[in-house]
């Protein structure tokens, strides 16, 4: 091959091969087999989530409840301070929850609540929500995930419709297939949202999470 | 002779093609988390961005301008953006603040997915981003985000929403931008009541984009194939007006229910002379201050951010009008 040739055909080579050098450090795309992709943008499943937390972090979480007599009481004599030393906060404060566990006598069983008392005086403590049951109540409640722990938001709130759903679809019809006035009743429960300037919440109203009638 | 000249000319554009490629390098340098060293840079030395989705709408003002005067409060000098709810003038805005070095970025996002990209370019130019209101779809680019609890603020309109309607009736829901998460959270919390009662009829659902002029233009459009509405439930309370106004000018107005969304001043006017329901209060000045706090705490050198701050939304009824104003607690 002569001179002539050689030259450019070298310069052409060592272009080529700056370019090929280029793409290979720094790839302007790179072709990933299709399932890997499947995999990397599964998409979140609520209701698989909110099953693995209810069974698996709901229930080792129940000692950590607070004793909804004592709560009462609390709330009862001086409502800032319960809010203080019982209520669960989730992000810049105002309103609040309570995580509560106990035992009481059911007075009555309504189309979307019961009604429980937790002294012999017979006075209705605390009511337990049995239809209709909607909000973050048991996430904001339990404290046990937080929202950061979500990429989106609407992830966390559809983990909340999914545990509502146990609730009222599992929970409930096995408790209310067994109840009856009168039966004493051990719950674990996680309160609406109270708010610091509404009306003191006694009765307490509570999502149960646990419900077992002695 | 004139291939020497095309040989330089390839080698030319390959050596250009190196930058553009760089950005598709595997691994993005780790941003650094220490503090600085001295921990003392003096405030007035930084300038603050505060960029805002858009102006046009009263809240998202009182939102910018509370983040700036916080900003200037603690001594930073403070500029406000204005996206006009366009990712691409998000993204030009996001470049000149990198290119000014701008010591934090207040960000209320155009979009949950496409403004990711300008948190992730400003966490790489070192710029800490604070997102305010909106939240974007990722935990892992912007140090925190002060968030309002968009669906439990709809879970109770929805509950007041169904105890006014009695538990039944037919209902108009007007929906925000598509593809916004708080369109989606507040649709979602809203749905999450009033869809377990039965004699609740969704009887039409569109969008008017946020907007006072589209929510009255749909409205009127929607009444008329819809005459025996019930109720209308607004995403947002610019749109709760124009609805309000449309049924007005039907001569509706007495008759059909509206529910806003936001907490903003001619709501609260309108709710108190009985016209209105209820709306949301979502507090946009706490928010915008805290996320101006949580700037000036950074730059200071604190790292351990929670990433999400729902802040709570309050129903605000005739019953409750009294505590509220100027989009804030009443006694605030």
């Amino acid at each position: 091959m002569s001179a002539r040739l050689l030259k450019p055909l070298i310069l052409w080579l060592s272009a080529g091969g700056i370019v090929a050098v280029a793409l290979v450090i720094f790839p302007p795309f790179r072709i990933v087999c299709l399932s890997e992709t499947r995999q990397a943008v599964k998409t979140f499943d609520p209701s698989e989530y909110a099953a693995d937390f209810w069974q698996n972090k709901l229930t080792a979480s129940f000692a950590s409840a607070s004793d909804a007599a004592e709560v009462l009481q609390a709330i009862r004599s001086d409502r800032r301070a319960a809010k203080e030393r019982y209520g669960r906060v989730v992000g810049a404060g105002g309103p609040h929850h309570y995580y509560v566990r106990g035992s009481g006598r059911i007075i009555a069983i309504r189309d979307r609540y019961v009604d429980l008392a937790l002294t012999d005086e017979g006075e209705i403590d605390l009511v337990l929500m049995i239809a209709k049951i909607v909000g973050n109540e048991v996430l904001n409640a339990t404290a046990i995930v937080t929202p950061s722990q979500f990429a989106r938001t609407s992830d966390y709130n559809g983990v909340s419709a999914a545990i509502n759903q146990i609730v009222e679809g599992d929970l409930v019809p096995a408790f209310l297939a067994k109840a009856n006035v009168g039966d004493k009743l051990h719950f674990v429960g996680c309160s609406k949202r109270v708010q610091d300037d509404d009306p003191v919440p006694v009765p307490l109203q509570v999502v149960p999470v646990k419900l077992e009638i002695e | 002779m004139l291939r020497k000249p095309i040989v330089l000319l390839l080698i030319a554009c390959a050596g250009l093609l190196v930058p553009f490629l760089h950005g598709c390098a595997r691994k993005a340098p780790q941003e650094d988390t220490k503090a600085p060293q001295d921990g003392t840079m003096a405030p007035q030395d930084g300038k603050i961005a505060v960029v805002v989705s858009t102006l046009n709408n009263p809240w998202f003002g009182v939102l910018g301008e509370t983040a700036k005067a916080r900003a200037e409060e603690l001594g930073y000098k403070a500029v406000v953006f204005d996206s006009q709810n366009d990712t691409a003038r998000e993204t030009s805005h996001f470049e000149n603040i990198i290119a000014s070095r701008y010591k934090a970025i207040l960000f209320n996002p155009t979009d949950a997915d496409a403004s990711i990209i300008n948190v992730r370019r400003a966490k790489k130019a070192g710029i800490p981003v604070f997102c305010i209101d909106r939240e974007i779809n990722s935990s892992e680019d912007a140090v925190a985000q002060v968030l309002s609890d968009n669906y439990m603020g709809c879970v109770a309109i929805g509950e007041y929403f169904a105890k006014e309607l009695g538990e039944k009736g037919q209902y108009i829901e007007l929906l925000g931008i598509l593809g916004a998460n708080n369109t989606r959270s507040r649709s979602d919390g809203f749905h999450s009541v009033v869809d377990q009662y039965e004699d609740l009829k969704m009887v039409a659902q569109q969008t008017a984009g946020f907007d006072r002029q589209k929510a009255y233009d749909v409205t009127k459009t929607l009444l008329g194939d819809n005459p025996n509405v019930d109720a209308i439930f607004c995403g947002n309370d610019a749109m709760a007006m124009g609805a309000y106004q449309a049924l007005r000018s039907a001569g509706k107005a007495d008759r059909v229910k509206v529910f806003g969304f936001d907490g903003a001043s001619d709501v609260l006017e309108s709710i108190a002379q009985g016209n209105i329901k209820a709306t949301g209060m979502q507090f946009p000045k706490t928010m915008a201050r805290m996320a101006a706090d949580f700037a000036d705490e950074y730059i200071k050198g604190r790292r351990d951010f929670e990433q999400k701050i729902p802040v709570p939304v309050e129903l605000v009824t005739i019953e409750n009008i009294h505590r509220y104003g100027n989009y804030e607690k009443a006694s605030e």
